[in-house]
């Protein structure tokens, strides 16, 4: 399964004071607070760290069907590479894996989670509302399957998580949304997808 | 503290992360913090931080876990203070 997270990193420095009293400790492990405080842009440290844990759950979430939790310290970090404008990571979620990739620039960081590495995550970032990340993921999954983007209907399951329907039937969730501030994104995966299709 | 009571803090606590103004005017015991005001979820780590210091309690992990609701949070308030 897979999850994205997008931080519009000018809109996280106006809205959220990691540096107050406790906040590192509710969010970051012991390890992760190592990693910050030795890094030399602290800023972009938290906001990946941030947005490696907010994929990752989301694909956790995905995967074993769970509700929203604030459960930060749930999920344990690793980074294995981290440069000016790319990071890889493994985020450990109660014993599962997820392999992280993340793209970094000046104006916001974004990064998509996936359990199993080939699955042939597509992602796409819009400097733009989120109305038009939907849209395009509409088009992009409709395309695919052979049908009209009016076909398909965007819905929320009972934990909040995206659906996409045909005819009040479910045909595919293999993705995950994110917005913050300027920025809305969208990662999915339509590898291995004709199986799941053929039944409708 | 009565449930009321807390809600009224609850609210003044809330209000400057909401992003959904018309959910914000229903603020109630059934609000849900993210999918009703859509507060970001980085505001959520303040909105604990901020009832931990208006209330006087700490909130461990297992209960921030689940405090998604101004229900959850009232009972996860009120529980604390019993242990206080």
């Amino acid at each position: 399964m897979i999850g994205n997270d997008v931080v519009d990193l000018h809109l996280a420095a106006r809205e959220s004071n990691w540096r107050r009293k406790g906040f590192l400790e509710k969010v970051f492990t012991t390890a992760e607070q190592e990693i910050i405080s030795t890094s030399k842009d602290k800023d972009t440290t938290v906001w990946l760290l941030w947005s490696m844990k907010e994929a990752a759950y989301k694909a956790h979430q995905r995967a074993f069907n769970l509700p929203v939790k604030l459960n930060w310290l749930a999920q344990e970090c690793k980074l294995l590479t981290f440069s000016l404008e790319h990071a890889s990571g493994e985020v450990n979620v109660n014993g599962n894996l997820y392999f992280t990739t993340s793209k970094i620039t000046s104006e916001f960081i974004h990064t998509s989670a996936e359990k199993d590495r080939s699955s042939g995550a597509e992602n796409a970032i819009f400097e733009a509302p989120s109305s038009e990340a939907k849209a395009a993921l509409i088009k992009r999954v409709s395309g695919y399957f052979s049908l009209e983007p009016a076909q398909l209907q965007l819905e929320k399951d009972a934990f909040g998580m995206p659906f996409l329907s045909l005819s009040k039937t479910s045909i595919f969730d293999r993705f995950s949304l994110s917005g913050h501030g300027r920025f809305s994104t969208y990662i999915l995966s339509l590898i291995n997808c004709e199986t799941s299709v053929k039944q409708y | 503290m009565e449930t009321n009571e807390i809600i009224y803090c609850l609210k003044k606590i809330v209000k400057p992360y909401v992003q959904n103004d018309v959910a914000f005017q229903d603020f109630g015991q059934g609000t849900d913090f993210i999918k009703d005001l859509e507060i970001n979820s980085a505001n959520l780590v303040d909105i604990v931080l901020d009832v931990e210091d208006e209330f006087n309690i700490a909130i461990d992990n297992d209960s921030m876990d689940n405090m998604t609701t101004v229900n959850d949070a009232v009972r996860i308030i009120k529980s604390k203070q019993k242990q206080a």
